[in-house]
C-alpha cells in the first residue's frame, strides 16, 4: 500500500511551503528522518526530513511549486522490509483523538468547509423549519410563581395587557414565546368581538349603534393621569362621619358679615383649615412616594389641589401655602381659583406643586365616594354633602344633627390604616370644635 | 491597491508611519535585522536603520517600560512583544507604569504608546505561545485594546493606535496571519477608528459577534447556517476597549438572539460583559438568552490545539439552542 | 568602551567622602563652590528636613493618610536636585524624594498639596500621600510597585541619547529596589544602548524591615553595575558635598555621551519605612542613634560654620523663614480646594469615553 506525505506545518502561522528542491530521488529507499525535500516559508527554510522508512514512489509536488501546508507532498510505497515503520503524522493523529472540532482542523482557513469531516449539527428553526406539531403545550411556572416566557414575549404581554399566567408556552419547557403572546391575543381579541366585555385588549366594536369619540385633549389627559394613579398608587379607602352642626352655626354666624368683606363664606374653607392643621400633625399624608429610588419626599408646605368640575372635564387648581391662611383668606383663594377653572383662566402656575388634593363632591350628591388620588401625591380627601341625619346623642336620645362624610383615600405605601384613622380623628374633632379654626 | 496578507499588513502600516512621522520608531526581540519572528517588521531595519528599528535585549519590561520613557519625550514607540503570553514580563510596566502615567500625572505625562503581540491559538503552541490574554487588559482602566481580524482593519487600526494619544495594546491573531490575503486600501492616512466594530454580513435569524481569530470559525460558521436557510448578522468587534456597543445593542435587539465567540478563557471573559450589557440594554426584545461560544478555563493545551478553538460545531450547536429557546 | 570620570574611581572599597564627621574637608583636590552656593545646599537641606517633620504634623493631624519619611536622605536628595539642569534634564524619583523635588524647586505648595490631596498637587490627587511630580521640571510621577520607574528611565535615557541634545536622565530608587526584575532589565538596557542615565541607589540599609544582608548577595550595590556595563560607585549619601562632586561629575559624564552610571549612596533613614511602620520591631535603638550623630545637616553646618559662613543668627533666620513658607504653602494647599467627584473619571483617556461617562452620571445620581 501507499502512503501520502503532507507538507507540515513548519513554523506557528505558516500555512504553505515552497518546494526548492528535492533530496531524495523518486524510487530511492528512504530512511526514517533521511532529508527528503527543501522547503521554504516566508518564515524558514527547512529540511523536511521523511517521517518514515520506505520507498518514495512520487514527488507530488515539482521544485518551485507552493503546496499548502497539509496538502500532499510525496508517496511512499511499503519498504523494502515488506512495511512502513512510523505512524502517519498528520490527519491520522488528529481524527484519532476525537476532539477535533468538525473540520475546521484540516482547513481552518478555507472559505468554508462545513460539508466535510465531521457532520455539523442540523438546526431546526422555527418558523421556516416547523417545530414537531405534537408538542404539548403547558403552562408552565418556573419555582417562584412566575409563568416561563423570553423577555420579548413578557414585554408583549406587558403592553397588550394580557396576563402571562393564561397563556400556554409552546417553547421547551412551557416557555412562553412571542408567538404564544401573539395567538392569545388573536383569541382574546375574538372572545371579546364574540361576548362585548372584557377590557385588557381594545376590541373592534365600531359599528351601527356606537359612536366613536376620539380622546383628545384635557379628556385624554385626564385619562392618563387617572390610570397613572390607579396603576401606580396603592389605594385604600378610609371613610368618616363627622357632627358638623357646631360649623354649620358658625358659619351661618359669620356669612353675612364675610359677605360684607365681599367674600361668599362656604363651609369648605372651615374644613381645609381643619385639614391643613391635621396635615402638619400626620406629615406622612402630605408627602409623595418617589419610586425611582423608593423614597417618601415630605413637603415643608401645604399647597391644596381643589378638584373643580368644568364644562371640558376635571380641573385640579392649587392653594398654595393654605397652612399660611386663615379661614377669611382660604374662602377668598377658593372662589377666585374656582372661578378661574371655569373661566378658563388659570395660569400654568396655578395648576402645579399640590402636595394634597380635596375633592368636593357633596354639591351634587353621593353618600361617600372612593376619589383617585392626584398621584404623586399621598392621599386625597372627599368631602360630600352636610345633611341633618338622625344621631344617637350620649344621652341615647336621638337628635337630628349636621352630619358630614369624609371618604379619605390613601396611598398605603407612605400610611399604614392606624396612621390614617388618628389622622381622621384629628381632622374630626377640629369640625366639631369649629371655633378653633378661627384661632 | 496592495494585495497582503495580515502580518504583511503589520510591516507595511509600521513603514507608511514611520516614514510620515519621525517620532515613531519601533523596538522589541529580533524586530532589527530578523524583521521579527513573524517577519511583521521585515524591511524596517534597512529602510530606518537601528535607531528607529531597536533590537533591545530580551525583557518584556525592559521593551515596555523602555517605550514608555521614549513615549514621555515625544517620541510614538511601536512595541512588539513576540508572543502575547510573554507580556506577563511586562505586565506591571504595562498595567501600572503605561496605563495609569496619564491619570496619575493628571496629564502632565502620556504614554502614546503601541504593545503589539501575536496572539491566539490553532498554531500547535501550547500554552505559552497559544493564548489570549486580551481581557488582562480591558481590565486595566488607561489601555486601549484592539484585536483585527482583516489585513485592511489591521492597516486602518495599527495606524489609529500608533496616532493614538493614549495607549494601545494591539492583539494580533497569529494564526490568520498568512491565512487570507486581501487588498487594503493605499491611502496614507486610511485609519479604522478604535471602538467602531465591523458589520460582516446581515441576516435576521441570529447575530454571532466575534473578534480576533475567532472572526475565521465565525465566518464559517454564519456560512454553514446560511446552507440550512439560517440567515445571521455577524459582527466582528475589533475593539475591546472602547467596543461599540450600540452596533452589537442594536442588532441583539432587533434579531433577539445572539451568540457570542471567542477563544479566550470562559469564564469572565470580554463575551460576559456583551452578555451581560445587551441583557441589561435590550432585555425586552430577547427571544433567547445571549449565549457564549468559548476557550475553556484550562491552560491552553497542546494536544488538543483545534477542540480548545471554538469552531464550527460548537458555535452550531449554540445557535440551535438560542433558535429554539 | 566607556571612559571612566576623571575625578573619582569607580569600583573602590570605600564610600567617596569629602569632608568628615566632624565638618573637615578631606578631599585631595580643593573646594570649588562658592559661598553662596554652599549656603544653598545648606538651606536645602534644612527645607527638606522641615518639609519631611511638617509632612508628619500633617499625616499625624490627619490631613494626609500616610507618609514615607525622607529624613536622614537629604544630604543625597539635595545632591540629586543640585547635579542636573531643571526642566531640562529628567527626574525619575520615587516615593521618597520629596528632598529631590523641594530642593530642585517644585513648590512646597504643590508638594504639600499632592500629601494632602488637594487642587494644589499638579498631579490633581490622583495619587495617595509620597508621589510627588512636576511637569514643568520633568519629575516623572513616583510610583508604588518597586523599581516599576527604572525601566521607564532607561527608555527615557534612550530618548536623549536618540535626540542628540545631550540632555541626561536621573534615576533614584531604594536598596529594596535593586532585587526586582524591573531594576537588572532597566540597568541592562541602558547599559546595552549606552543611555545618558544616573542611577542613584539611596541604601538606607533597609527595604521596610528587611535588611541588605538579606536583599543582596552582593557586598555593595555598587558592584552590580560590572555586570551591566558601566561603572558603579559608592559614596556618603549624608555628605552633601561628596554626593554633589560625584553626581555633577556623573551627570556631565553622560552628558557627554560616555553612557550611564550606578551611584551607591549610603544614608540611613531615620523615621520608620512609613506613617504605617513601627521600625523599633527590626532595628536597635543604638543603631539608630549611632548614625544620628552622622546627621548630615550639624555635620555640613559645621563644614560651613568652620569656614565662617554660618552663624547662629542666620540659622535662627533660616528656620524662621522656612516654617513660615511651610505654614503658606499648608495654607494655600488647604485653600485649592479638593477634586469634585466627577474629575475621577477624567485622564484615564485623552477622551472620556462613553462607559465613563456613563459611570460618571449612575455615581452622580
Amino acid at each position: 500500500m501507499s502512503r501520502i506525505f503532507t507538507m507540515p506545518e513548519l513554523a506557528e502561522s505558516v500555512v504553505e511551503g515552497e518546494v526548492v528542491q528535492w533530496l531524495a530521488a523518486v524510487g530511492e529507499v528512504v530512511q526514517e528522518n533521511q532529508p527528503l525535500v527543501e522547503v521554504m516559508t516566508d518564515k524558514v527554510t527547512v529540511e523536511v526530513v521523511a517521517p518514515y522508512t520506505g520507498v518514495l514512489e512520487a514527488h507530488l509536488a515539482a521544485e518551485g511549486d507552493v503546496v499548502p501546508v497539509g496538502q500532499p507532498l510525496a508517496r511512499f510505497a511499503d519498504g523494502p522490509d515488506g512495511a512502513v515503520t512510523a505512524v502517519e503524522p498528520d490527519a491520522a493523529g488528529e481524527a484519532g483523538q476525537g476532539e477535533a472540532d468538525d473540520g475546521s482542523a484540516r482547513t481552518l482557513f478555507t472559505a468554508h468547509d462545513a460539508g466535510e469531516g465531521e457532520a455539523l449539527p442540523r438546526i431546526r428553526k422555527p418558523g421556516a423549519n416547523a417545530r414537531p406539531a405534537a408538542r404539548e403545550t403547558t403552562a408552565a411556572t418556573g419555582p417562584y410563581g412566575r409563568p416561563l416566557a423570553v423577555p420579548a414575549a413578557r414585554r408583549k404581554a406587558r403592553e397588550a395587557g394580557i396576563d402571562l399566567t393564561a397563556i400556554q408556552g409552546s417553547g421547551p419547557a412551557g416557555r412562553i414565546r412571542v408567538s404564544d403572546v401573539e395567538a392569545a391575543l388573536a383569541r382574546t381579541g375574538a372572545s371579546q368581538a364574540a361576548t362585548r366585555h372584557g377590557t385588557t385588549v381594545a376590541p373592534e366594536l365600531a359599528g351601527p349603534g356606537t359612536t366613536r369619540v376620539p380622546l383628545r385633549g384635557m379628556r385624554r389627559a385626564i385619562a392618563r393621569q387617572m390610570m397613572d394613579s390607579h396603576l401606580g398608587t396603592a389605594r385604600a379607602l378610609q371613610v368618616d362621619e363627622a357632627d358638623v352642626s357646631d360649623l354649620v352655626a358658625l358659619r351661618n354666624r359669620l356669612k353675612p358679615r364675610a359677605a360684607e368683606q365681599g367674600v361668599s363664606l362656604s363651609y369648605l374653607p372651615f374644613i381645609l383649615a381643619a385639614l391643613t392643621r391635621s396635615l402638619a400633625a400626620f406629615p406622612m399624608l402630605n408627602a409623595r412616594f418617589d419610586a425611582s429610588d423608593e423614597s417618601i419626599v415630605l413637603h415643608d408646605r401645604v399647597n391644596l389641589g381643589l378638584a373643580v368640575a368644568t364644562d371640558a372635564g376635571l380641573v385640579v387648581p392649587v392653594l398654595r401655602n393654605a397652612d399660611q391662611l386663615g379661614v377669611m383668606d382660604l374662602a377668598r383663594e377658593v372662589t377666585r381659583l374656582a372661578t378661574a377653572a371655569r373661566d378658563g383662566t388659570l395660569d400654568p402656575a396655578d395648576v402645579q406643586g399640590g402636595t394634597f388634593s380635596v375633592t368636593n363632591i357633596g354639591t351634587i350628591g353621593g353618600l361617600f365616594s372612593l376619589p383617585v388620588i392626584n398621584a404623586p401625591e399621598a392621599a386625597i380627601l372627599g368631602v360630600h354633602a352636610i345633611k341633618k341625619r338622625p344621631v344617637v346623642m350620649p344621652d341615647d336620645s336621638i337628635a337630628a344633627r349636621h352630619m358630614l362624610y369624609l371618604s379619605l383615600a390613601f396611598d398605603h405605601r407612605l400610611a399604614d390604616g392606624a396612621e390614617v384613622a388618628h389622622f381622621s380623628n384629628h381632622l374630626i374633632d377640629q369640625l366639631q370644635d369649629p371655633e378653633t379654626l378661627l384661632l | 491597491m496592495p494585495v497582503m496578507n495580515l502580518v504583511q499588513a503589520v510591516s507595511y502600516t509600521l513603514a507608511s508611519e514611520m516614514a510620515r512621522d519621525e517620532a515613531v520608531v519601533v523596538l522589541g526581540e529580533d524586530v532589527g535585522k530578523r524583521g521579527g519572528v513573524f517577519l511583521a517588521t521585515e524591511g524596517l531595519y534597512d529602510q530606518f536603520g537601528p535607531d528607529r528599528v531597536i533590537d533591545t535585549p530580551l525583557s518584556e519590561a525592559g521593551i515596555i517600560g523602555a517605550a514608555l520613557g521614549m513615549s514621555v519625550h515625544g517620541m510614538r514607540p511601536v512595541a512588539e512583544i513576540q508572543f502575547a503570553e510573554y507580556v506577563f514580563h511586562g505586565f506591571d510596566q504595562l498595567v501600572s507604569q503605561v496605563a495609569k502615567l496619564r491619570y496619575r500625572s493628571a496629564g502632565q505625562f502620556t504614554a502614546p504608546l503601541v504593545v503589539r503581540m501575536p496572539a491566539g491559538g490553532g498554531v500547535k503552541g501550547g500554552h505559552h505561545h497559544s493564548q489570549n490574554p486580551e481581557t488582562h487588559f480591558v481590565h486595566t482602566a488607561g489601555l486601549h485594546v484592539v484585536y483585527p481580524s482583516t489585513p485592511s482593519d489591521t492597516v486602518g487600526m495599527l495606524r489609529s493606535a500608533i496616532r493614538s494619544n493614549d495607549p494601545v495594546v494591539l492583539f494580533e491573531p497569529k494564526r490568520l496571519y498568512r491565512a487570507v490575503k486581501e487588498d487594503v486600501p493605499e491611502d496614507p492616512d486610511h485609519i479604522v477608528p478604535v471602538g467602531r466594530a465591523a458589520v460582516r454580513r446581515e441576516g435576521d435569524d441570529v447575530v454571532l459577534v466575534s473578534y480576533g481569530g475567532s472572526m475565521a470559525e465565525t465566518l464559517q460558521a454564519a456560512d454553514a447556517l446560511a446552507e440550512q436557510d439560517v440567515a445571521s448578522t455577524v459582527i466582528d468587534l475589533r475593539s475591546l476597549m472602547p467596543w461599540d456597543r450600540d452596533t452589537v445593542l442594536e442588532h441583539a435587539a432587533r434579531v433577539g438572539r445572539v451568540v457570542l465567540v471567542s477563544e479566550s478563557p470562559h469564564t469572565a471573559g470580554f463575551m460576559s460583559e456583551v452578555a451581560a450589557t445587551i441583557s441589561e440594554q435590550v432585555l425586552d426584545h430577547l427571544l433567547a438568552p445571549p449565549t457564549r461560544v468559548s476557550g475553556a478555563d484550562t491552560p491552553y493545551p497542546y494536544a488538543q490545539d483545534r477542540a480548545y478553538l471554538p469552531g464550527p460545531r460548537r458555535i452550531l450547536h449554540a445557535v440551535q439552542r438560542v433558535l429554539e429557546y | 568602551m566607556i571612559e571612566e570620570s576623571s575625578r573619582f574611581e569607580p569600583f573602590q572599597d570605600e564610600p567617596l567622602r569629602v569632608t568628615s564627621d566632624e565638618g573637615a574637608w578631606i578631599a585631595s583636590f580643593d573646594l570649588d563652590l562658592d559661598e553662596a552656593e554652599l549656603q544653598t545646599l545648606y538651606r536645602e537641606l534644612k527645607r527638606a528636613r522641615k518639609l519631611d517633620e511638617r509632612l508628619g504634623v500633617l499625616q499625624r493631624s490627619g490631613k494626609s493618610s500616610f507618609v514615607a519619611p525622607s529624613s536622614g536622605h537629604e544630604g543625597i536628595q539635595v545632591a540629586i536636585a543640585k547635579s542636573v539642569q531643571a526642566g531640562r534634564d529628567w527626574l525619575f524619583p520615587y516615593y521618597r524624594d520629596y528632598g529631590v523635588v523641594s530642593a530642585l524647586g517644585v513648590p512646597l505648595e504643590e508638594i504639600i498639596g499632592q500629601m494632602t490631596g488637594t487642587l494644589a498637587d499638579p498631579a490633581g490627587a490622583r495619587q495617595m500621600p509620597s508621589h510627588p511630580s512636576s511637569g514643568p521640571l520633568n519629575v516623572f510621577t513616583a510610583l508604588s510597585p518597586i523599581a516599576s520607574h527604572v525601566p521607564p528611565a532607561a527608555g527615557s535615557g534612550l530618548a536623549q541619547k536618540l535626540a542628540g541634545k545631550g540632555d541626561v536622565t536621573i534615576c533614584s530608587f531604594g536598596d529594596g529596589a535593586t532585587s526586582e526584575g524591573d531594576w537588572h532589565a532597566a540597568m541592562n538596557f541602558a547599559g546595552v544602548q549606552g543611555a545618558p542615565v544616573v542611577f542613584v541607589c539611596e541604601n538606607n540599609r533597609y527595604a521596610i524591615s528587611v535588611g541588605l544582608e538579606k536583599q543582596s548577595g552582593s557586598a555593595t550595590i555598587a558592584e552590580k553595575a560590572r555586570a551591566y556595563g558601566m561603572p558603579g560607585y559608592q559614596v556618603d549619601g549624608m555628605d552633601v558635598l561628596a554626593s554633589l562632586y560625584l553626581l555633577r561629575e556623573l551627570v556631565e559624564r553622560a552628558r557627554a555621551g560616555f553612557g550611564p552610571a550606578l551611584v551607591d549612596a549610603s544614608v540611613y533613614r531615620y523615621g520608620p519605612h512609613s506613617s504605617a511602620d513601627d521600625d523599633s520591631i527590626y532595628r536597635p535603638a543604638e543603631e539608630v542613634a549611632a548614625w544620628r550623630a552622622r546627621d548630615p545637616l550639624p555635620r555640613y553646618r559645621r563644614f560651613l560654620e568652620q569656614r565662617g559662613s554660618w552663624s547662629d543668627a542666620q540659622e535662627a533666620a533660616l528656620d524662621a523663614a522656612i516654617e513660615e513658607e511651610l505654614d503658606v504653602a499648608v495654607r494655600r494647599a488647604e485653600a485649592a480646594g479638593v477634586p469634585e467627584l466627577g474629575a475621577m473619571f477624567e485622564d484615564v483617556y485623552e477622551r472620556v469615553p462613553w462607559h465613563l461617562e456613563e459611570q460618571r452620571e449612575e455615581m452622580e445620581r
